[in-house]
């Protein structure tokens, strides 16, 4: 086993290109190939990442030796006795962090980790850090295998996308036909001598049109062609659209289907903003960008493409002119947009700024005034207003002065070719049809490049969005369901077998806990917050999978059952309760969705609910949420309650269910448990210990640990941290 | 009669707590334990390692300077660095550059926007580095008197004591993001 992840500081603070080894029993630390730190794994009871500000430290906590010091000393040697390792930035935390979780396991159980280069945090290929909540790299992801994936996903709707691609091609030739029209029409009617023999009553046009009804049929022609490009236009862009929304809507479902399955690790990783952003914003980044960008992107090629050809086909010369000027103008346009950005953006951060004071001010105004702050506030304020005006004044002058400019140099193009293409017809080495032709041409090809400037920021934008949305796609489930999963009716006994656990796997929150609570039981878990009683609970839910150990239910491993079948018999009831916007029945039906009305009563009768329902005007079809009426917080505990029994549990959590509440209500719902615990398996947490007298068992958790466990009486009688919890609370219950 | 004077008791520490007593630099000293660690006797106790924080990192570097031991209970709290002898000082601020590392910015090679992140190459001295940042008018930090923190993606932070100090192609580099 052998296994390396670099560092990056020196200990003087100076950067340098450091490799943390770990072979063979030894660790050691080497700089540039150059081995700087050696130490023997013998004696070493865990490796210790220490995080310092904007760096870390790695050190060596070493055991004490057993022989020398008398029993019952500590197991480790004090922190001042710790062995310095290295020290590295936070760009190597996760990477270090990973190294430590390794190497502990291996301290602690003799064995190895599965070590693979997925579990470092930067790209294996370019080396730079991913972005936070990001697993790909976004300069390494081939954005040709992405669109490649991409249209593969399209499906059906991909023969829509290629008549939208056709139809544009077709609409193109037509606008194309006007100019030339134009041009025909200029040298065979307007020019001098088409005049001269007009007059004479020579028969210059086919079919023996007279003038009169040559230029009819003209101008015909060259409404057709207009009317004709347009129906195709609206054709393309329809089909592109509808397949376009077909399309997105189809990812937006897959990337929602994928965000509800992932496992609470990965959502944490993430924060919810961020899951809504892909689930909205970049699909819809996608869609605008086949719908809008991506199909103008293609129009505007082609339009460019059909003009050069017919430029150069028809005067090389003239068409050097109108393309001369174009990488120009291409350059000073992106300069010119970047430009504009950057101040845009500096007075968009003024304003909000800006309004964020007024917001503070205003929301704040109590405390404003209670502190007679006004004046400072007032100053606060018209400082940033006066610095908004100052970053818009500047930006309007900017834009006012070289504005104009650039327009300018689109024109530059077009008058160098007025100009020689003038003096080429006064020359007679062109008509003035064909110039006529350019010129229009020439006016044909300043929109789309005008538009191609933004485009590569435009895909940029999009292949992020692709690159993210995949991501999500791709990700395996850390929670991994059962191959046979087994959905044996759950009998409610709960076994913790040495369980170790940590949401960082090199920092463990629970320690070789072991409980047994037999079905029908009733487990208190009390101890300081942060102790890992939380934790205890999301393990028993499953939404984490313990690192080592394991946890039985019904005499039989968790990760065997099916997990919706397993959450199905565990219900649970939170300190913070989430309604979902809608009525108090849905809400409570949010278990069950289909039960009977009869057992929606009875649940909320059991969660002492009914009576304050039936008492509300709309009765259990009020609507609750985020704009629905507002219940009190031990109302909408009850609610949460009820929504709990429904399915009829054979475990039962309660997390800190009845903490913020006043005594009255408590009293309520305090009642309504009891009603419940009876011959349910029941694990809560609560701080006021009063609330678990009723309680079979009492497990205290210190630093992950469990470290007392008995009957109240039992505990009270060790004189132990719970004597000392119950002590504390006493004090503070006499003095209020 | 116990309870009266235990509240008196309470309330005259309540007050205690208020007001930070400085411990005199002259009760102190520190020294390097054999690991290299530092540690602190005091008052006839020997913390055998402690920690040290800035309570004023930007504005006040060299001033309060909370001392902790390893179970994160305060033990003392510096006033000024310049109390100390030079030997006890040197001694401080090696461990202060220890704990904090800001690496101080030379040099703005260039900043570009790339997929929405910013890619910033830097000069720390003779070192470039190239550092990400998203979001760069959150990250980009004027903490007054021309003095920038950038944090990078990673959470580092790159620190520039005076923007107006160094090269005018580097202030010009920062300057769209200065406001």
């Amino acid at each position: 086993m052998r296994i390396t992840v670099p560092y990056d500081l020196s200990p003087a603070g100076a950067y340098c290109r450091g490799e943390l080894r770990w072979e063979e029993g030894t660790l050691s630390a080497a700089v540039d190939g150059k081995t700087v730190f050696e130490h023997a794994l013998e004696g070493v009871a865990e490796l210790k990442q220490r995080t310092d500000i904007g760096c870390g430290r790695l050190e060596m906590c070493l055991r004490t030796d057993e022989s020398a010091d008398p029993p019952g000393a500590p197991a480790n040697l004090p922190e001042s006795e710790n062995v310095h390792v290295c020290r590295f930035s936070m760009s190597c935390v996760s990477d270090v962090g990973e190294f430590c979780k390794a190497v502990n396991h291996w301290l602690k159980d003799g064995e190895a980790l599965q070590w693979s280069e997925d579990e470092l945090h930067h790209c294996p290929l370019c080396g730079r850090n991913y972005l936070p909540g990001m697993s790909t790299c976004l300069f390494c992801a081939d954005k040709k295998q992405l669109w490649r994936r991409a249209w593969k996903m399209a499906g059906e709707y991909r023969a829509l996308i290629i008549i939208a691609g056709v139809c544009m091609v077709i609409c193109n030739a037509f606008q194309v036909v006007a100019p030339m029209l134009q041009r025909w029409l200029m040298d065979n009617v307007f020019s001098t001598e088409a005049l001269e023999a007009i007059r004479g009553g020579a028969a210059v046009f086919p079919y023996g049109w007279t003038p009169e009804r040559a230029l009819w049929m003209l101008g015909a022609a060259i409404a057709l062609s207009f009317a004709l490009g347009q129906a195709f236009l609206a054709v393309s862009s329809l089909t592109v659209r509808k397949s376009g929304s077909y399309f997105t809507d189809r990812l937006r479902c897959i990337v929602y289907d994928k965000v509800q399955n992932l496992s609470v690790a990965s959502m944490q990783r993430r924060t919810a903003g961020d899951l809504m952003k892909r689930v909205t914003q970049d699909t819809e980044m996608v869609k605008d960008f086949v719908n809008g960008m991506g199909r103008a992107a293609v129009e505007k090629l082609i339009l460019l493409t059909a003009v050069a050809v017919i430029l150069f086909a028809t005067n090389w010369k003239l068409a050097c002119f109108v393309v001369i000027p174009v990488p120009l103008t291409l350059f000073l346009m992106r300069q010119f947009w970047l430009r504009m950005y950057s101040m845009y953006e500096k007075q968009w951060v003024c304003s909000s700024r800006e309004r964020h004071v007024l917001r503070d001010i205003i929301k704040g105004i109590r405390v404003v005034k209670t502190f007679g702050a006004e004046e400072r506030e007032i100053e606060k304020f018209s400082a940033a207003s006066q610095n908004l005006a100052r970053v818009c004044t500047r930006n309007e002058r900017f834009w006012s002065y070289v504005n104009p400019l650039t327009r300018l140099s689109l024109l530059l193009g077009e008058m160098l070719m007025l100009f020689f293409g003038g003096r080429m017809v006064l020359h007679q080495e062109i008509s003035a049809g064909m110039l006529l032709q350019f010129t229009l041409f020439a006016g044909f090809m300043n929109e789309p490049l005008r538009w191609l400037a933004h485009f590569p920021q435009w895909l940029a934008e999009v292949n992020t969005s692709l690159v993210k949305l995949f991501e999500i796609i791709d990700e395996e489930p850390t929670i991994p369901q059962a191959e046979n999963p087994v959905f044996d009716p759950i009998d409610g006994a709960v076994c913790f077998d040495s369980v170790q656990f940590g949401y960082k796997a090199y920092e463990p929150v629970l320690k070789d806990v072991c409980l047994d609570i037999a079905p029908g039981e009733m487990l208190g878990l009390v101890g300081h917050s942060g102790a890992g009683k939380t934790t205890i609970i999301n393990l028993v839910l499953r939404l984490y999978d313990t690192d080592i150990g394991r946890i039985n239910i019904g005499g039989r491993d968790i990760r065997d059952y099916d997990y919706a079948w397993l959450r199905e018999n565990i219900g649970v009831v939170f300190q913070e309760t989430f309604l979902f916007s809608g009525s108090i029945y849905d809400n409570i039906a949010y278990a069950k969705p289909k039960s009977e009305p009869a057992e929606i009563f009875r649940a909320a009768r059991l969660a002492n609910a009914h009576e304050f329902i039936i008492a509300l005007p709309d009765g259990y079809n009020t609507v609750v949420g985020e704009d629905g009426h507002n219940l009190s917080g031990g109302e909408r505990q009850r609610v949460a309650i009820a929504r709990a029994v429904l399915r009829d549990p054979k475990i039962l959590i309660l997390d800190e269910a009845t903490s913020a509440l006043d005594p009255e209500t408590e009293s309520k719902i305090q009642q309504a448990l009891e009603r419940l615990v009876k011959d349910r398996t029941t694990i809560a947490i609560a701080h006021r210990l009063s609330t678990l007298r009723h309680a079979s068992k009492l497990a205290v958790i210190d630093k992950g640990r469990v470290a007392e466990l008995g009957t109240h009486r039992e505990l009270l009688e060790k004189k132990g941290i719970y004597y000392g919890l119950v002590m504390a609370q006493r004090q503070m219950n006499t003095k209020a | 009669m116990s309870t009266l004077t235990e509240e008196k008791e309470s309330t005259v520490t309540e007050k205690q707590e208020l007001t930070t007593d400085f411990t005199p630099a002259a009760d102190c000293r520190f020294y390097r334990n054999a690991k290299g660690f530092l540690g602190l006797e005091l008052g006839g106790t020997d913390h055998k390692r402690v920690q040290l924080s800035r309570a004023l990192p930007f504005s006040a570097p060299g001033q309060y300077i909370c001392v902790a031991d390893t179970e994160s209970k305060e033990v003392a709290v510096l006033e000024s660095l310049g109390d100390f002898t030079d030997e006890q000082r040197e001694l401080l601020e090696a461990e202060l550059g220890i704990r904090y590392f800001y690496p101080i910015v030379t040099q703005v090679k260039s900043i570009k926007e790339k997929m929405g992140s910013y890619y910033v190459d830097l000069a720390i001295g003779d070192y470039k580095k190239t550092i990400a940042v998203k979001d760069i008018s959150k990250n980009l930090k004027q903490l007054g008197g021309g003095r920038i923190v950038l944090t990078d993606v990673d959470g580092n932070r790159f620190m520039i004591p005076d923007v107006y100090k160094i090269q005018k192609k580097s202030l010009q580099m920062l300057e769209p993001y200065l406001y």
